[in-house]
């Protein structure tokens, strides 16, 4: 894939705004049929009297855009598709804002949700990305994941 | 030889430092020498960097097992937390050699998403 590796990474939350835009353009590519959309959004968990309000995340770069990289070629070997974009936050994303963008199109449904599905999947156990839970009370824990 | 180790996630906090630099007993001469040339209050806080970002051991770090070692002495509480490491972006599974200028990172369990 003679593909340059892009970058994932925006500073803060994924807006409203910004997802719309995307959804917009692929307005001109006429031989889509189908899109598939997972949004992340930061969870206001209870954990023992205390509110998560917030999660900070950091990365390790280098290794997380290769990574994005071979996630991206693997999936586009596997299903038929016709684009795939991924976005992820750093920094602080506060409860109830989007973290985490993946967006899958192809020609027919089946590929596109399986696609983003398995992506959301690879991101979540093979992007080297660390999220901090702040709670109300300014305390924190390290996020773990399921 | 020097090498450069990042930490990330709550390793963090452990370290107290996200970057840690590594150097053979022949650093601290070096050292000692661009200090003494200085005044006593960047003395103060060139040693306070010295303490906070720098490990000088005598012991000569040739792979990831001993770095390890080395680690978990400096840092115990290192211990208690899973992490992989990585080699020059190359995360590994074996003792791996290391090269001067080597970037080594400590890498706890990923919770991005």
């Amino acid at each position: 894939m003679s593909e340059q590796m892009k970058n994932i990474f925006i500073k803060g939350k994924i807006t409203a705004d910004f997802i719309a835009d995307s959804i917009s353009k692929h307005q001109s590519k006429t031989n889509i049929g189908a899109h598939s959309i997972f949004l992340g959004q930061v969870r206001a968990d209870v954990i023992g009297g205390n509110k998560v309000v917030a999660i900070d995340y950091t990365t390790y770069e280098e290794i997380a855009l290769s990574k994005m990289h071979e996630i991206r070629e693997l999936i586009f070997a596997k299903y038929s598709l016709t684009c795939m974009h991924v976005y992820h936050s750093l920094g602080t994303v506060k409860a109830g804002e989007v973290c985490l963008f993946v967006f899958t199109s192809s020609k027919h449904r089946k590929a596109a949700t399986e696609a983003c599905s398995e992506t959301v999947e690879l991101i979540k156990g093979g992007l080297p990305v660390w999220g901090k839970e702040i709670f109300d009370d300014e305390t924190h824990q390290w996020k773990i994941n399921n | 030889m020097a090498i450069t180790v990042l930490f990330f996630g709550q390793l963090v906090e452990i370290t107290g430092s996200g970057e840690l630099l590594i150097c053979e007993t022949a650093g601290i001469e070096d050292l000692t020498d661009t200090n003494e040339k200085q005044e006593t209050n960047v003395l103060t806080s060139a040693k306070q960097k010295t303490v906070t970002n720098q490990i000088i051991d005598t012991r000569q770090i040739s792979g990831t097992k001993e770095l390890k070692e080395l680690l978990l002495s400096r840092f115990p509480r290192l211990a208690d937390i899973v992490f992989n490491i990585a080699v020059d972006t190359v995360i590994i599974e074996e003792d791996t050699r290391l090269k001067p200028g080597s970037i080594i990172a400590l890498l706890p369990p990923f919770s991005g998403g």
